[in-house]
């Protein structure tokens, strides 16, 4: 039972200060001046920095990514089964999430949570980004569609290679190190663990950026990761099988990845942004050009 | 009967000087240094006391005053890799670090240690060398972990410590095991300087031409005895087994623990958690005081009527934070099978390392990483993967480090997150990896090549037909030759394999490979 005392000195407080929901961060102690993460792909940024303010992905924010469905004959296969997450998309966000946080002298560590989401570390290994060769904006449609086009294995042209991605010859770089070296890997056994393993690295101030298999989560597993990733600002990625783009979440953007074959040289994906939660306050205008008819139809949560 | 392993650290202080120059070197903006001098005074000068092997190519003999070897280093070669590494021998240094050395022996390999200063360890392994085969595996084993702690040594094993400490000086190889009852064989083409006899002695003695122990052994004993003292008579029967010598082992040092005795069986699991929570909290201050902290710990509860519960803690890094090892203990105290009732907890902190240097407070601003070849795990990283790994099981919270091989389901080894991560940092290769990789690569057939050098056109994996529109290919790799492993990891006998990216109509890029001996295909990665 708290004492009334406690209880005069916590209304203080609350008349004191605005009712937010989450503390907002002293920059000199967790060193994310910029709270946002360069995705590196122009068009992306774009959209994005017309939506929040700061190009690239928000830091302390949820992000989901729809993976690609595996074939089958059953719906229920190529939704929930046998999906892959979009690794290399999230690994080039990953790194850069890390690179952004080295540059400043931050702490880079990025995290793995769920075997699905643990990617080859030969194909992390290499100091490589995904570069956008074709980028489509379609403002004026109903959907936001920005094709990626990713060519793995071969060295980021100049203007990508800050930092980590560049084999320049100052070693000595806290920036310059690969992000395997940065990378712990972790594999709960079910889906209780997970969402706890989840939230437990998300709070950690050591962390810059956590991957996670967020198959199954709710609404209240993802409030509870926002709630978690607001705490630390660290940059939180969820891959989903793309049998839950129906599921209600928390998440402040919501991507869904396509393979979109033939393109160029190697694999590529597209990537469609169904929701920006943050545009709804800034350019309400431009909400109708980045969110999908399906999404409009239900009311963004 | 006794079986004694002697230890000759042919270089210690070279090489502990060498630990230290790497330990500065790997602190951002540390100049560059060339070679190492230990140096003496002497007299009112420095006089080089040892050297490391650049040095003495470059000319630097023991003895030497300090100015002059600097001078024969030469300008080009400190311009290239700076200046030579300069302290000051310290023998009570070394020999602290004999002493650690003799501890962790003891530890690993026998509780029988005696020191034998200023560079030399006896262990006696009669019995032991079972727990490692043999003989010859023991000694390969102590090899190996003195060439990891980057400390040249050399081996011998014999019956007696006269014999043992002679061949393992002056032996031909750097591991010899002599059998029971060959010493004098063994001993004979030795130098008489290997019986451990005083300076004056062996001049004395080479002076009658006297130069090996076998001549030693030709002359009449008493005369020897009468000429040049009993001492010459008795290092021989030492060494030969006829007379015994005594060693004073090494007293073992308990890890530091805190014990808490109840005055009878106690069931209450509150209680319990409570007294363990102020047992981790004395050991810790204890710990702290000393600026030491825990690396593996581990809770013992005695109940009355069951054998002792061990609840084992690791830890990435050292830690004295009495929060964090009760963060990590409570869960394991908490389900712990009380059975009638506790009677006495114990804490032990099993292995212990020193506390970084740094200021005590929460939260505070973290470092930045000093140096990127030996990443550190930042402290709160390292309190996370303790956390994890307390929950998770530590074999499901890993980091990944490369390999040097080529092979792609070898080129990356899962380790724990605290153990060094760059092991010699192979470049990665310039060739394209899938982001998901199935092991075992999973069978497919490929379909529509009319002969073994045109493109496919059709791969049917999972049971599903994809149509090929693009092949790119071949990267040939090979399992090594050298490699006395005889299949791929996977088990397959053949030694090419010829992979290809492959690009299907609906999108997805596989990554194949095709067994040229008798044609099968292999689905082996995806790009996602």
């Amino acid at each position: 039972m708290r004492s009334p005392q406690g209880i005069e000195a916590l209304l203080e407080q609350l008349r004191a200060g605005p009712l937010t929901g989450a503390p907002e961060h002293d920059p000199e102690v967790f060193g994310h001046p910029s709270r946002a993460v360069p995705s590196g792909w122009p068009s992306i940024d774009r959209v994005t920095g017309s939506a929040s303010g700061a190009p690239g992905l928000v830091r302390g924010c949820v992000h989901e990514w729809f993976g690609v469905g595996g074939p089958g004959p059953t719906r229920r296969d190529r939704g929930v089964r046998g999906w892959s997450p979009p690794l290399l998309i999230l690994a080039h966000l990953a790194r850069r999430a890390a690179c952004d946080a080295a540059s400043r002298g931050a702490p880079a560590s990025v995290i793995w949570i769920g075997r699905r989401v643990w990617p080859y570390p030969g194909a992390i290994a290499r100091r490589t980004n995904t570069v956008e060769s074709l980028a489509t904006a379609n403002a004026g449609a109903s959907t936001g569609e920005l094709e990626v086009h990713l060519e793995p294995g071969t060295d980021a042209p100049p203007e990508h290679s800050s930092g980590m991605t560049s084999e320049g010859p100052d070693a000595h770089d806290p920036a310059n190190v690969g992000l395997i070296e940065r990378s712990i890997f972790a594999a709960p056994r079910d889906a209780s663990l997970r969402l706890w393993t989840i939230d437990t690295a998300l709070r950690c101030p050591g962390i810059t950026a956590v991957v996670a298999d967020g198959s199954g989560l709710g609404m209240a597993a993802t409030r509870r990761l926002q709630l978690a990733a607001t705490s630390s600002g660290a940059l939180a990625l969820l891959a989903r099988p793309p049998g839950e783009e129906r599921e209600v979440s928390a998440a402040t953007t919501r991507w869904r990845v396509g393979r979109r074959g033939g393109v160029g040289d190697g694999p590529a994906w597209s990537a469609t942004l169904l929701r920006a939660k943050g545009a709804q306050l800034l350019h309400r205008s431009r909400i109708a050009a980045t969110r999908s008819p399906h999404e409009r139809r239900r009311g963004a949560g | 009967m006794r079986r004694v392993l002697a230890i000759h650290l042919r270089s210690l202080s070279i090489d502990l000087a060498q630990r230290r120059r790497r330990r500065a070197a790997r602190r951002p903006g540390a100049p560059k240094t060339s070679c190492i001098l230990l140096a003496q005074p002497s007299h009112g000068r420095a006089l080089v006391a040892a050297r490391c092997n650049e040095a003495a190519r470059r000319g630097v003999r023991i003895g030497l005053s300090l100015a002059e070897a600097q001078a024969l280093i030469d300008p080009r070669v400190r311009a290239r890799h700076g200046d030579p590494w300069v302290e000051e021998l310290s023998e009570e240094r070394d020999l602290r670090a004999l002493h650690a050395l003799g501890q962790w022996l003891m530890a690993r390999f026998s509780p029988l240690v005696a020191l034998d200063p200023p560079d030399g360890l006896f262990v006696d392994v009669a019995g032991t060398e079972r727990l490692f085969g043999d003989e010859e595996d023991l000694c390969r084993a102590v090899l190996r972990a003195m060439h990891r702690l980057e400390i040249g040594s050399r081996l011998a094993v014999a019956d007696t410590v006269g014999a043992a400490s002679a061949v393992a000086r002056f032996g031909r190889t750097p591991r010899q095991i002599v059998p029971g009852g060959d010493e004098a064989v063994a001993l004979g083409p030795l130098p008489v300087a290997a019986l451990r006899l005083p300076e004056a002695t062996c001049d004395a003695l080479s002076e009658l031409g006297v130069e090996s122990i076998q001549e030693l052994l030709r002359l009449d004993r008493d005369r020897v005895a009468a000429r040049f003292g009993g001492d010459v008579a008795m290092r021989l029967d030492q060494a030969l087994g006829r007379a015994f010598e005594s060693v004073t082992p090494l007293a073992f040092e308990s890890p530091p623990q805190a014990e808490r005795v109840f005055e009878g069986p106690v069931r209450q699991a509150e209680a319990i958690a409570q007294v363990a929570e102020e047992l981790v909290t004395e050991l810790s201050g204890e710990l702290e005081r000393a600026r030491q902290g825990v690396l593996e710990a581990t809770l013992v509860l005695e109940p009355s009527d069951l054998p002792p519960r061990r609840l084992p803690l690791s830890l990435s890094r050292p830690s004295a934070d009495p929060r964090h090892l009760w963060t990590m203990l409570r869960p394991a105290v908490e389900s712990v099978h009380l059975g009638f009732g506790i009677e006495r907890v114990r804490f032990v902190a099993v292995r212990t390392g020193r506390l970084p240097a740094r200021q005590v407070g929460a939260w505070e601003q973290p470092e930045p990483a000093s140096s990127p070849t030996s990443q550190p795990l930042d402290r709160h990283v390292g309190e996370l993967v303790d956390i994890l790994a307390a929950r998770l099981g530590p074999e499901n919270v890993l980091a990944a480090r490369a390999e040097p091989s080529h092979l792609p389901e070898r080129s990356y080894s899962w380790i724990r997150p605290q153990e060094h991560r760059s092991r010699g940092a192979s470049k990665p290769r310039h060739m394209p990896r899938p982001s998901l990789l199935f092991s075992p690569p999973e069978p497919a057939t490929l379909e529509g090549s009319g002969g073994p050098g045109s493109r496919p056109a059709r791969l049917r994996w999972r049971g599903i037909a994809y149509r090929i529109r693009k092949a790119r290919g071949p990267e040939r790799l090979a399992r090594p030759w050298w490699d006395d492993s005889p299949a791929w990891p996977d088990g397959s006998p053949h030694t090419v394999r010829d992979y290809y990216r492959l690009e299907t109509s609906c999108g997805r890029s596989l990554w194949a490979f095709r067994e040229p001996k008798h044609g099968r295909t292999f689905v082996q990665g995806e790009w996602t």
